[in-house]
């Protein structure tokens, strides 16, 4: 569904992805590892388009999006929860929703309610929160909202950077349980994460990602198995349980 | 002062609040979304008033063709600059310093275009003829045409309002305000909703260069003075606020009106920055700013 080919992104002069070949089929989920700094946020940044790459080539569907400005990446159906979340503060619950769905039914004609039911399904605490200010919800609420959103234009898939950054683990837990839902929607994902047990309980295949360039590509369970790599890669030295679920 | 006066003076504060209001809107509703200060924001206002000169004086048509005329001619020609200048700027990334260039030669240009087709010399424009003549009630006889200018102006902030808080492109409006990369990247055109506002911008500023037309003079420069109040107004409100510019509008409106009533119109403009730079002390952000946003 997603495939970047070559890629080569820079900030100004600084030569962030040296040449990223990545791929996700319908109905996976992917997650970009490493550690902080190798390029994971700018390869979410590359697809959407708000860092276009110079060099390479990202398809969607087999199409050529390299060169797609932001609004129309997302208007092919790919949702974006960005980094520390990017919610509108200002702006209520529901406002923070309408965004995408108001993009959203330009063109495809979808109804408010039927969008609004199949999130608050899944997040049923955002449906007491519609008119409180974005800004003001807690730090599990607000990825909640981000996540809302993300799906709500993500209708073929979604890119999530770090959900789970800075929460409580009862949260994360909460948060791993709506991921899986989605999953089983055969949504397809593309999530980095430097929470490598988040990944574990979500993730089918990993990309482990070292100064711009993708280092190993491994199924999530055999990446569980291999504490040399989770060593070399991600520093980690305790063993890691294997993943509670089985896909 | 007896009451009478004192009313009369209130709603001279009111009118000089009006045309405050309706020029800063613009100015401070693109600062909000596009972080962009338009020097070009009074060339629009003159070329309101100069518009309905040739609309009502030469054509012969009503006031009321000239108004409409005024905002549609003013929205085409600004949103024509966004998309040739601010737009092209923008997206190499140049956006502050060089817009501000940008639009204060596109209003140099513009103002020596408007001496070439209309003279130097001031004009003077009528009050349209269903609008002569005083309202009288109680005590106090004031001009309709004034009375006008106020309501009109109150229509239209409150159909501003409207749009940005119960509107869905209202709320995709605010969203770019508050967060334009986000906002574009959950499938907002952001750069055809940017023109559309910029547009409306100078389209109401047109529309107050007409109300203007027969209160102010009509010339060149008629643009000069006010747009120094229109700063301070939008400063003292708080940049990006829409509320903001309707309150200190109203607070400076009423302070140039009792200062020019009671000592003189100087002293008067030299209270209007002193109260500026003593509500700036107090709240850096203006009464409503909260860094760039609308409300």
């Amino acid at each position: 569904m997603l495939e970047l080919k070559g890629i080569h992104t820079y900030y100004g002069e600084s030569h962030i992805l040296q040449g990223i070949h990545l791929q996700v089929k319908e109905g996976e989920c992917v997650a970009l590892l490493g550690p902080n700094g190798m390029g994971k946020t700018t390869t979410l940044r590359t697809v959407m388009g708000l860092t276009p790459a110079r060099l390479g080539t990202v398809l969607f569907k087999e199409r050529d999006i390299t060169h797609y400005p932001p609004f129309e990446i997302a208007r092919l159906g790919i949702g974006f929860v960005p980094e520390d979340r990017g919610l509108f503060g200002d702006l209520t619950v529901v406002e923070n929703l309408k965004v995408p769905f108001l993009n959203l039914r330009q063109r495809q004609g979808r109804r408010w309610a039927e969008v609004e039911d199949r999130i608050y399904a899944l997040f049923p605490v955002l449906s007491e929160r519609k008119k409180q200010m974005a800004g003001t919800l807690s730090g599990g609420e607000q990825q909640m909202l981000a996540t809302a959103r993300g799906l709500i234009s993500g209708e073929e898939m979604v890119l999530l950077d770090e959900p789970t950054e800075g929460l409580a683990p009862r949260v994360i837990q909460n948060l791993i349980g709506a991921f899986r839902k989605i999953m089983e929607q055969k949504h397809t994902m593309l999530l980095v994460e430097q929470n490598i047990h988040t990944a574990m309980e979500i993730a089918n295949r990993c990309y482990i990602l070292e100064k711009g360039r993708i280092k190993i590509e491994e199924p999530m369970s055999v990446l569980c198995q291999r504490p040399d790599l989770l060593h070399q890669y991600l520093g980690i030295v305790q063993t890691i349980d294997s993943p509670s679920v089985n896909r | 002062m007896t009451f009478a006066t004192f009313l009369v003076q209130v709603l001279n504060g009111l009118t000089i609040a009006a045309i405050y209001i309706l020029l800063a809107s613009g100015l401070t509703i693109v600062f909000g979304l596009q972080g962009i200060v338009n020097c070009a924001h009074g060339f629009f206002y003159m070329l309101g008033a100069y518009l309905t000169l040739t609309v009502v004086g030469k054509l012969g048509l009503s006031f009321w063709v000239a108004l409409p005329v005024a905002f549609l001619a003013n929205f085409l020609l600004g949103a024509a600059l966004e998309i040739a200048g601010i737009r092209k700027l923008t997206s190499w990334g140049r956006e502050f310093t060089h817009n501000l260039i940008l639009t204060l030669g596109f209003a140099l240009v513009g103002q020596e275009a408007v001496k070439l087709i209309w003279g130097t010399i001031p004009q003077l424009m009528n009050v349209p003829s269903s609008l002569t003549g005083m309202a009288t009630f109680g005590p106090v006889s004031y001009p309709k045409y004034w009375l006008f200018v106020i309501a009109f102006t109150g229509l239209v902030m409150l159909a501003l309002y409207l749009f940005f808080t119960r509107t869905g492109l209202g709320i995709l409006v605010r969203s770019i305000a508050l967060n334009s990369e986000v906002s574009q990247s959950l499938g907002t055109n952001a750069p055809r909703i940017n023109t559309l506002i910029f547009g409306v911008g100078t389209g109401v500023a047109g529309m107050a260069g007409v109300l203007a037309g027969p209160i102010l003079s009509v010339d060149p420069n008629m643009a000069f003075e006010l747009l120094i109040i229109i700063f301070v107004v939008i400063i003292f409100g708080g940049l990006g606020s829409l509320v903001g510019v309707v309150v200190s509008g109203i607070i400076i409106g009423l302070i140039i009106a009792f200062g020019t009533a009671l000592v003189t119109g100087m002293f008067a403009k030299i209270l209007a920055f002193a109260v500026m730079i003593a509500i700036l002390i107090v709240k850096p952000l203006g009464l409503f700013g909260r860094g760039a946003q609308l409300e």
